[in-house]
C-alpha cells in the first residue's frame, strides 16, 4: 500500500516551517523535486571517502570512483529500459536536446529539410530547434494544439506525411498542461510516414512521474533531468538508440579529455568505447551515484504505484481546486492517467504572481510564470499561469493545505 | 514584510495616470520576459524638453508591477529627466512602506522605472 506519509518521512528538507506558524507545503516538484536523505547521503559518502579521478588512476581510489561511476551509469540506464552504453550523462534535459542538435542535427540535417515540434513544448524542446534550423537551413514545424490541452494528431498526421521530415521532437509529458501525450500513436506515425525521421522524446516530467521503457517506446533520442526525479542537480541524461552511436550518425559534439583514442599535434582520433566517446573532461561522479540512487528510491516504490499516486493528486485537486470561485484549470480534465504531475490555473482577477506569493505567505509553495512554454501560454492567451506540482512525497492534506490558502486571496482581494 | 497591504492592492486597482496621453514626445513598450507582464508608457515632457510634464500608461500584470508604475507615474510628473535616470529602488519602496522587496518580486516592482528609464535613455 502506497504511503505517502510514509514516503515524506525521507524528505528532511520538507520538515520544516518557512514562516511562523506555517509549515511548507511543497507544491513546485515540476520546477524540482526534494531529494531522499539517502540521495544526499551516499554524495557525501563519496567525497568523505571515495573521490577520485574516474579512468585516470591506478591507486585503490580511483578504482573505487571508476567502479561507483560505471555502477551508477548501469542503474540509471536500466532505470529508464535502455543499455548501459545508450545512455550519455549530461547536466539535464536541455543540454540533452542540444547535444542531439550538435552531435547529430549538424551532421545530418541540410537546407529544406523538416524539423517537426508542437506548440506544448517546454523551450528546451523547441528554441534549441530554432537554433539549428539557422545553422542547416532546416525548417521548423510546430504542431498545433486541441481545445488547449491536447496535441491535435490530425494536424500531426499531416505534418510528418510532408517530404523531407527528419526529425520529430515532442514532451511525454507537459510541464505546463499536465498532457501525457500517446507517444506510440506518434512514433507510430513518424515511422509510417517519416522513415528517414529520427525521434525526440523530452521525457524531463515524465520519467519522474510514470514508467518509461526507452526501448519500447521505439523512440531514437530520449532527455531526462536528474533533479526532477529525486536527484541532484547538475546530472541528467540523454539515451540515444545504440545503432546510432555506432553507425556514427550521432557524433559527440564535446571534445578533448577521456574521450580520445589517439592524438597527435594536428589531428586526434576518438575513443571506441561509446561510454569513453561521449564523455569528455572529467564526469560529476558524485551527481551520477546520487541519480543512481534516487532511481533505486524510485524502483522500491514501484513506478506503477508512483504514477497511480500522482493520478490520484491530479484528480483530487483537479476537484478540490474546482471548487473555488473564478479559478480556471488549464490542460484536459483528468481521465485514465492522460494528465499527470501537475495542475495550472488561472484566476480572472488575481495575477499569477500575486497568488504564488500570497499562497506562499501560508507556506503553500508553487510556481507562477509561463513555465518556460511561452508560446503555448500566448496561444491560449494566458499571461501567466500558477502551477501546482507534485511528486512521490505529496500528499491530499498538501492539496488540501493550497485550497484553504485561498481563503487569504480572497481577504487580501475581497473576492 | 507583506507586500499585500491594503494601499497597494488599491493602488493597482484604481491606477493614477492610467490611459496612453495622444499628446505624447515620447511612447515606449516593455514586457517583463520571465512573467509576461508588460507596459506602455507615454511621456510628454516641458516646453524646454527637461521635465515630464504630463504621463499616461497602460500595463497588464501583477499587482506589484501596476502598483509600482501607479506610483512612479506620480512620481515622474514634474521630475527632472537627468534625475530619473538615477532613481532606483530605494526611491519607490518608501511609497509602500516597504524597507526592501524579495528577489522573486524585484523585476515586478522595478518593471516600469526600468521602461521609463530604457526609453529616456
Amino acid at each position: 500500500m502506497y504511503d505517502p506519509k510514509q514516503v515524506k518521512k525521507n524528505f528532511p528538507v520538507l520538515d520544516q516551517e518557512v514562516h511562523p506558524g506555517k509549515p511548507l507545503v511543497y507544491l513546485d516538484s515540476a520546477a524540482t523535486s526534494q531529494k531522499p536523505k539517502k540521495v544526499i547521503e551516499v554524495m557525501a559518502h563519496y567525497y568523505l571517502n571515495d573521490n577520485a579521478n574516474v579512468h585516470r588512476g591506478v591507486h585503490v581510489l580511483s578504482d573505487r570512483a571508476t567502479d561507483a561511476w560505471d555502477r551508477a551509469k548501469e542503474t540509471v540506464a536500466q532505470f529508464v529500459g535502455a543499455e548501459k552504453d545508450e545512455l550519455i550523462f549530461t547536466r539535464n534535459t536541455t543540454e540533452a536536446t542540444n547535444g542531439i542538435a550538435y552531435g547529430w542535427g549538424d551532421h545530418n540535417l541540410g537546407k529544406g529539410d523538416v524539423i517537426v515540434t508542437t506548440l506544448m513544448e517546454h523551450h528546451a524542446n523547441l528554441v534549441v530547434w530554432q537554433e539549428l534550423c539557422k545553422r542547416t537551413g532546416a525548417n521548423l514545424e510546430v504542431v498545433g494544439l486541441k481545445d488547449e490541452a491536447t496535441i491535435d494528431l490530425e494536424e500531426f498526421a499531416k505534418i510528418v506525411k510532408k517530404p523531407d521530415v527528419k526529425l520529430v521532437a515532442f514532451v511525454h509529458v507537459s510541464n505546463s498542461l499536465g498532457t501525457v501525450n500517446p507517444v506510440k500513436e506518434m512514433v507510430s506515425l513518424v515511422r509510417k510516414h517519416a522513415k528517414e525521421a529520427r525521434i525526440v522524446l523530452d521525457a524531463a516530467q515524465s520519467v519522474p512521474h510514470l514508467p518509461v521503457d526507452f526501448h519500447e517506446l521505439d523512440v531514437d533520442f530520449l532527455c531526462f533531468s536528474g533533479h526532477k526525479m529525486l536527484g541532484p542537480m547538475g546530472i541528467g541524461g540523454l539515451v540515444v538508440k545504440k545503432e546510432l552511436l555506432k553507425s556514427g550518425e550521432m557524433q559527440p559534439w564535446l571534445f578533448g579529455g577521456g574521450m580520445i583514442g589517439n592524438v597527435g599535434e594536428q589531428q586526434a582520433s576518438y575513443a571506441d568505447d561509446l561510454t569513453d566517446l561521449f564523455t569528455a573532461g572529467t564526469p560529476d561522479v558524485a551527481s551520477a551515484i546520487g541519480l543512481a540512487e534516487a532511481c533505486k528510491f524510485l524502483d522500491n516504490l514501484g513506478m506503477e504505484d508512483v504514477m497511480k499516486h500522482d493520478f490520484e493528486l491530479v484528480e483530487y485537486a483537479f476537484k478540490q481546486l474546482s471548487g473555488i470561485k473564478g479559478l480556471e484549470i488549464v490542460g484536459p480534465r483528468p481521465e485514465k492517467y492522460n494528465r499527470l504531475g501537475s495542475v495550472a490555473f488561472v484566476h480572472d482577477t488575481v495575477h499569477a504572481h500575486d497568488l504564488a506569493q500570497i499562497l506562499d505567505s501560508e507556506g503553500v509553495a508553487v510556481r507562477s510564470g509561463h513555465h518556460c512554454t511561452m508560446p503555448l501560454h500566448k496561444a491560449c492567451g494566458w499571461q501567466a499561469t500558477t502551477r501546482a506540482s507534485f511528486n512521490v512525497y505529496s500528499t491530499k492534506e498538501d492539496i488540501d493545505s493550497l485550497v484553504k490558502a485561498f481563503d487569504k486571496v480572497a481577504k487580501i482581494f475581497k473576492l | 514584510m507583506d507586500i499585500y497591504q491594503e494601499a497597494l492592492v488599491a493602488e493597482s486597482q484604481q491606477p493614477q495616470n492610467h490611459g496612453l496621453l495622444d499628446d505624447h514626445d515620447l511612447q515606449h513598450h516593455e514586457t517583463n520576459a520571465s512573467c509576461g507582464d508588460e507596459v506602455t508608457i507615454t511621456l510628454k515632457f516641458s516646453s524646454d524638453g527637461k521635465t515630464i510634464e504630463a504621463v499616461g500608461w497602460e500595463g497588464h500584470g501583477c499587482v506589484v508591477s501596476q502598483a509600482s508604475m501607479s506610483v512612479l507615474s506620480d512620481k515622474l510628473i514634474g521630475a527632472s529627466l537627468e534625475d530619473i535616470q538615477n532613481w532606483q529602488k530605494a526611491d519607490l519602496l518608501p511609497f509602500f512602506g516597504m524597507d526592501d522587496i524579495s528577489a522573486g518580486r524585484e523585476k515586478c516592482f522595478m518593471m516600469g522605472l526600468k521602461a521609463v528609464q530604457k526609453s529616456l535613455g
